[in-house]
């Protein structure tokens, strides 16, 4: 035994570097699972080896990624995405970029003339609406019954990011992943999920929890799209099984948008389809007709694009779509989705 | 074995796809770049490319946050399958008695990112060993060359090479830990 433990820690230096013949791989690899030392050893040379391998990075071909991708999942199928996982996915994509910004990148303009730190302090004021809702006792509202009032969230937002203007830009970040943080522990205790609750806009009818954070998961992912877009990346699209979470949270919002619009609405039922893994094929009715008549209107798109358009980041008039039917309505259903956003 | 390893992990046996969306955003250049540089044939670095990320989300819990980081793992990974095919490869050219087969390009220069903190740290540390340590090390973990073949290589004894590989290794590790570019 001794013997071998001498001969096996001589060749730790070439195993580590995959030095060794198959022979000797394997008999380094069973010694290894019983001896502790060995291993610390193995453990401690192999991560200096794998340190060699970070000096000849290079950037793969942008066609792999998709190929890649599509291998796995055709190996093993993604797990059906919750809205709480959804969610608490992005909250750690949303930090994971923003933990390395430089100061310079914290300034940089956005959306809507916001710096990267107006964004979080605007989203941080977003998740706000809804955290206090969820909070043991419910903070008195300081500004009266809240139902009616649009503008509340672009008030409380305008407020949040006056506040943090003065503050280093960490604190701001740290705020804002504390409470969604929060948010997802509520959101995970049991039956949470059925609770209904009040969207951004709070003329909207409420919805269980689980649309409201279906909600903040699309607000924290079309940021993170936002801010990578701002540091001169490529887009980040959501992915297969958040966007279908997305667009199911925007089609079944639709008519209560389209009601929100005022106005002289035409009235009558849109079939929208939505092409791509995350689409599918929806009858709509808008307006104040009854149930669901003969589609009046087929509006045809992208699911991603939809969800782009649903953040207000495509133009209701310009993003690509085709329209069958009456234009009138098409066009309005699209201006509705454009409303669903949260800025 | 930071907390962001961990929660990746956490998330591909939860079979999120968007955490394999961004392990291969993260480290795709890394696995791909050592392929490339061992195998010096594009086609394979792809091929291996995208078998490492594919295991990775097949069998995620074969990866162990408390004994690394996704960064070595992956790197370990990528480096064994590289290895594995240089070594077929060169069975198969002397089945066909086909050893003066063209080499194909190794990755063009422009295109090989070394901006990155640790592998300038890295490079530095290689830079700083001892040459006799530096070219062995480079023949067997670039080149996919076993130890013997690098004695070979070197005209020096098997022993001494083994021994080469060992104490430049170690010599790597305690630098790059007492640098703070390792964990201990």
């Amino acid at each position: 035994m001794n013997d071998g433990h001498t001969a096996v820690s001589e060749l730790l230096g070439a195993w580590a570097l995959d030095a060794c013949s198959a022979e000797e791989t394997a008999t380094v690899e069973a010694h290894l699972a019983g001896c502790p030392a060995c291993t610390a050893e193995a453990d401690r040379l192999g991560r200096a080896a794998a340190g060699l391998g970070v000096t000849v990075a290079a950037a793969p071909p942008r066609r792999l990624r998709g190929a890649v991708l599509e291998a796995a999942l055709a190996r093993r199928p993604a797990a059906r995405a919750d809205a709480g996982a959804g969610y608490a996915a992005w909250v750690h994509r949303f930090d994971a970029l923003l933990q390395d910004l430089t100061p310079e990148q914290w300034r940089r303009r956005v959306v809507h003339g916001w710096s990267v730190q107006d964004l979080v302090a605007h989203l941080s004021a977003t998740d706000e609406l809804l955290a206090a809702q969820l909070a043991p006792v419910p903070a008195a509202a300081p500004e009266g019954p809240a139902e009616a009032d649009a503008a509340l969230p672009a008030r409380r937002s305008a407020a949040a990011i006056d506040e943090h203007r003065g503050r280093p830009p960490e604190r701001t970040r740290t705020a804002w992943r504390a409470q969604a943080d929060r948010l997802l522990r509520d959101a995970a205790r049991p039956t949470a999920l059925d609770r209904p609750v009040r969207l951004s806009d709070p003329r909207l009818p409420r919805q269980p929890l689980r649309v409201a954070i279906v909600q903040r998961l699309f607000e924290t992912w079309i940021h993170t799209d936002d801010v990578r877009g701002a540091l001169g990346g490529p887009p980040v699209p959501p992915g297969v099984e958040h966007a279908a979470l997305i667009v199911a949270f925007g089609v079944g919002l639709l008519p209560a948008a389209v009601r929100l619009l005022g106005g002289d609405q035409p009235a009558g039922s849109v079939r929208l389809v939505l092409t791509g893994p995350a689409g599918g094929d929806w009858t709509l009715p808008l307006g104040t007709g009854g149930p669901a008549s003969t589609p009046a209107a087929t509006v045809t798109m992208d699911a991603v694009e939809f969800c782009y358009l649903l953040g207000n980041r495509r133009d209701p008039g310009s993003v690509a779509h085709t329209v069958e039917g009456d234009p009138d309505l098409a066009a309005t259903l699209l201006r509705a989705a454009a409303t669903l956003g949260c800025d | 074995m930071g907390g962001w390893d961990r929660e990746l992990c956490e998330r591909l046996v939860a079979g999120d796809e968007s955490a394999l969306g961004e392990l291969y955003d993260q480290f795709s250049p890394l696995v791909y770049g050592l392929a490339a540089r061992v195998t010096r044939d594009w086609a394979a670095a792809e091929d291996i490319t995208q078998d490492v990320f594919v295991r990775v989300w097949e069998d995620p819990q074969a990866f162990d946050p408390a004994r690394g980081t996704w960064r070595g793992w992956l790197a370990t990974m990528t480096h064994r399958r590289a290895v594995d095919w240089v070594r077929r490869a060169v069975v198969r050219h002397r089945r066909a008695a086909d050893a003066a087969a063209p080499q194909p390009p190794a990755p063009d220069p422009e295109e090989v990112a070394v901006a990155g903190t640790v592998a300038k740290s890295v490079q530095a540390a290689v830079d700083d060993l001892p040459a006799a340590q530096r070219d062995a090390i480079l023949l067997a973990y670039f080149d996919g060359k076993t130890y013997r073949q690098v004695a070979e290589t070197l005209g020096i004894p098997e022993g001494t090479a083994k021994s080469r590989l060992w104490l430049g290794l170690r010599r790597l590790a305690v630098r790059l830990e007492a640098e703070g570019m390792m964990e201990p």
